[in-house]
């Protein structure tokens, strides 16, 4: 089906090609005649062809066990995967097992041109090698193979392990790690030097980067440093550099690849938040509604509203920028449209048209530190709970209401305790008066400029949600009432008039268990992914340092915002764990004009 | 060399074709078009607390990362608030005043008698003092040494009318310190580093702190940030 924002897509991107041809033949004498005289289908292939982006994914190690975080860093880059970018705000990241079925997956928020998270392994996972695939919604236009991906391995010690191949094969095949800027491109160097050879338990470790172009000059680079057990990385990954990118690998921004000729650009790119897209039909004729406001609205104490009018096809689109799962519920505004089903888009790529991870073969070598590292993984579960507050690094963001700042706010708790809301309404609410008509309670509100009743009746909120059943919601119980705001004044929202607001808001922030009298679109949606901060435990003084709380990370450290200054330099600390051994320290990321840098350490623990 | 510029110049293109295809289908609304109605809770013709004082489109505000040009804007210098003004809305059953709401407001600029001013929201998290409140103040110049003025006014019943007295603060924040600028003891205790130079240059350039002008402090700072500069 094509939709209005399709054909609109379309010719969005005629006018671009024009441009572009413009901008070729204008700027570009040298080019050959047939660029000149691309047919209007050609152009908008070769306009999709410049407008794309890629990604590089980056991983604080290779093999995990189940309960453990895979850390993770993204970087944006152009569509020839060579530039650092900026364009799309909102990366996909999904984990896929062997069958290539998603296992698990997250919306992460990227308004910079890098960013990282963390993806914790759930103990249902089988043992095998898994595929991260990571990729925008612009990028979505493109065959699946120009995604970014990384292959891991998971082991799960409470599971059968049988699938689990043994010999002295590769530990991990590598065939589905892509980044396009490593082959063939520039590389600058990078060092890290640290301020002891080796280090004893919970020991504070120093240490200086600098980061250098082939003639010496220094490189201002966007850097992520993983420190972890040694058994945890693949022995190859000194010849990574120059490793011949085979299977899925396919740098971006090549012409003519699988699934581009004649296919239109169908998603649009996510500048902001998570696009939310959908349409709605009416349910007895399967027809498109258009015309219509739809709601959006998330169901908790702060008024989040947005307005949308369908468009001819019925489609409508919404922008979220909340973080964790959140009760939607999506509606049209004139609650009279009853007879209505709404269809969402898939917000995640359905398809997995690139080759998969094979199967785990273990090096029988690092089986003890596999061993070590699953017995590592319990410790550290044991004592997660004594270090809440410490593990994770998720922030908590105010949300607002929409409206601002209300008229009135009567916190229920301020005033003598009532029976009822009726009678709060009726004593305390000023503005509001709750009125009969047809046998149903209706609210009026005064005009709080015209000194006068409103026409029509205000938008009422329960918990953030458009519900017009004032009967039901004067029902609810006046303990679990918690405040009441009130805008009598004219309130245009997306365009669309209300003649005030009045918003009921509950102690517990839930709709206090209010059914709906008509059909709504209700469900917990997933936006962006709460993100987590590595952080490492801090032994800065003898009384945390001899902290009965055992330690033994196998991710020792894991930095993914690290960033050289205009000398090339940049330094950064943490403390060693309880465990002693060999540590493999990767550095590597990406300079602001293109260039990769990748360096391998050791680092010993004694 | 030449095919790869192209490339870039194509590249750049699409962001913008894209940003425009991104905010037409997603925000096809007009975006000033949110907010509550404006009530003009003060007489006109005895005074006004709005900055300008008249509605010209010659504003511009900047939401979402998009810039609208040549809009009437208004700042209600004592409820401090942006009124969106539009006769046009009339005939959508819209009221013309709308107060736009301050979450989607990036920036706004507005023509007033004292040349062109750059306001932003505000809001200080820190302790500062107490002498700033979050809301919206003009950035007149940014850098090591902020200076901002908070345009508000004080309500005053005169003659039996209420009136609103325009009343500027002038703030600068150096080293996370706010100092508001009242005289010329106050900003040579902001800019204390350097205070015998600022005052000799006072001096020279005859500048009353007090009655001095917003481009006449910001060549003071101007001249504070060489010195700063030159002695590092």
């Amino acid at each position: 089906m094509k939709t209005f924002a399709h054909i609109s897509l379309e010719s969005r991107m005629q006018k671009a090609v024009c441009l572009l041809c413009l901008l070729i033949i204008c700027g570009c004498p040298g080019l050959s005649q047939e660029d000149t005289q691309l047919s209007p289908k050609e152009s908008l292939q070769d306009s999709l062809q410049h407008y794309k982006e890629s990604l590089v994914l980056r991983t604080d190690r290779d093999l995990y066990v189940v309960g453990e975080e895979v850390w993770m860093k993204v970087y944006k880059l152009d569509g020839n995967g060579k530039k650092a970018d900026n364009f799309s705000k909102v990366v996909y990241i999904e984990l896929l097992n062997q069958a290539g079925y998603p296992v698990s997956q997250h919306k992460l928020h990227l308004p910079d041109r890098s960013g990282s998270m963390g993806l914790t392994l759930s103990d249902t996972l089988s043992s095998g090698n898994y595929l991260l695939r990571a990729y925008t919604s612009w990028m979505k236009n493109y065959p699946a193979e120009d995604f970014a991906f990384r292959t891991i391995s998971v082991i799960n010690p409470f599971r059968s392990m049988e699938n689990i191949g043994a010999g002295l094969s590769e530990p991990v095949s590598r065939d589905g790690d892509t980044d396009p800027g490593v082959a063939g491109q520039k590389q600058f160097f990078v060092d890290i030097l640290f301020d002891s050879v080796s280090y004893s338990s919970r020991e504070r470790v120093k240490a200086s980067v600098l980061a250098k172009d082939a003639s010496g000059n220094p490189v201002e680079a966007d850097l992520s440093v993983s420190i972890a057990r040694s058994g945890f990385f693949n022995d190859h990954q000194e010849g990574r550099l120059n490793q011949v990118q085979t299977g899925i690998n396919k740098a971006p921004g090549v012409s003519g690849g699988p699934g581009m000729p004649g296919a239109p650009a169908r998603y649009l790119p996510e500048l902001e938040g998570v696009v939310l897209s959908g349409s709605i039909y009416n349910s007895s004729t399967d027809k498109p509604i258009g015309n219509e406001d739809i709601i959006l609205s998330i169901v908790g104490k702060a008024a989040r509203c947005q307005i949308y009018k369908s468009n001819s096809k019925g489609k409508f689109y919404f922008n979220l920028d909340d973080s964790g799962v959140q009760e939607m519920v999506i509606q049209p505004v004139d609650s009279a449209v009853n007879d209505y089903y709404l269809e969402l888009d898939a917000d995640f790529h359905n398809a997995y048209d690139h080759p998969l991870p094979g199967p785990l073969n273990m090096d029988t070598s690092r089986l003890q530190a596999l061993n070590q590292g699953i017995i590592n993984m319990q410790i550290q579960n044991i004592y997660k709970p004594y270090r809440q507050g410490l593990a994770s690094g998720s922030t908590n963001v105010t949300a607002y209401d929409f409206y601002g700042e209300a008229e009135y706010h009567i916190q229920i708790s301020d005033y003598i305790s009532l029976n009822n809301l009726r009678e709060v309404i009726k004593e305390i609410v000023p503005a509001v008066s709750v009125r009969i008509k047809d046998g149903k309670s209706i609210l009026w509100m005064d005009n709080g400029i015209a000194d006068q009743h409103f026409n029509k009746g205000p938008l009422i909120l329960v918990d953030g949600v458009p519900y017009d059943d004032v009967d039901q919601i004067l029902n609810i119980n006046i303990r679990e009432m918690e405040s009441i705001e009130v805008i009598n004044l004219k309130y245009i929202l997306d365009g669309r008039l209300f003649e005030g607001i009045i918003h009921f808001i509950t102690i517990e922030g839930k709709m206090a268990g209010l059914e709906f009298d008509h059909l709504v679109f209700r469900q917990a949606y997933a936006a962006l992914s709460e993100r987590a901060r590595f952080q490492s435990p801090e032994y800065s003084s003898d009384s945390l340092k001899n902290s009965p709380l055992a330690d033994f990370r196998n991710t020792l450290y894991w930095n993914p915002a690290l960033h050289t200054r205009d000398d090339g330099s940049c330094s950064f600390e943490f403390y060693t764990s309880d465990e002693k051994g060999e540590y493999t320290v990767i550095l590597e990321g990406r300079s602001e004009d293109g260039q990769s840098g990748i360096m391998f350490k050791k680092l010993m623990v004694q | 060399m030449m095919l790869f510029s192209v490339t870039l110049t194509a590249q750049q293109d699409g962001h913008i074709v894209l940003q425009e295809l991104y905010q037409d289908i997603l925000h096809p609304t007009d975006p000033l078009l949110n907010g509550k109605e404006y009530g003009y809770y003060f007489q006109p013709r005895i005074s006004t607390p709005l900055i300008p004082a008249e509605p010209y489109p010659q504003a511009s505000v900047l939401i979402r990362k998009k810039s609208y040009s040549n809009v009437m804007l208004l700042y209600d210098t004592y409820k401090d608030l942006v009124v969106y003004y539009n006769p046009g809305n009339l005939s959508q059953n819209f009221p013309a005043s709308i107060v736009v709401n301050s979450q989607i407001i990036e920036e706004f600029t507005l023509n007033l008698p004292s040349g062109q001013a750059r306001f932003r929201y505000l809001s200080f998290p820190e302790n500062q003092d107490g002498l700033l409140s979050e809301g919206f103040y003009e950035i007149v110049s940014e850098g090591s040494c902020r200076f901002i003025i908070k345009h508000s006014a004080l309500k005053k019943v005169q003659d039996g009318a209420v009136i609103y007295q325009y009343k500027p603060e002038r703030y600068l924040i150096s080293s996370g310190a706010v100092f508001r600028i009242k005289g010329k003891k106050s900003l040579l205790e902001a800019l204390s580093d350097r205070a015998a130079e600022v005052k000799q240059y006072l001096k020279r350039a005859k500048i009353q702190v007090a009655s001095a002008d917003k481009e006449q402090l910001k060549g003071v700072l101007d001249y504070y940030s060489a010195l700063k500069q030159s002695g590092e």
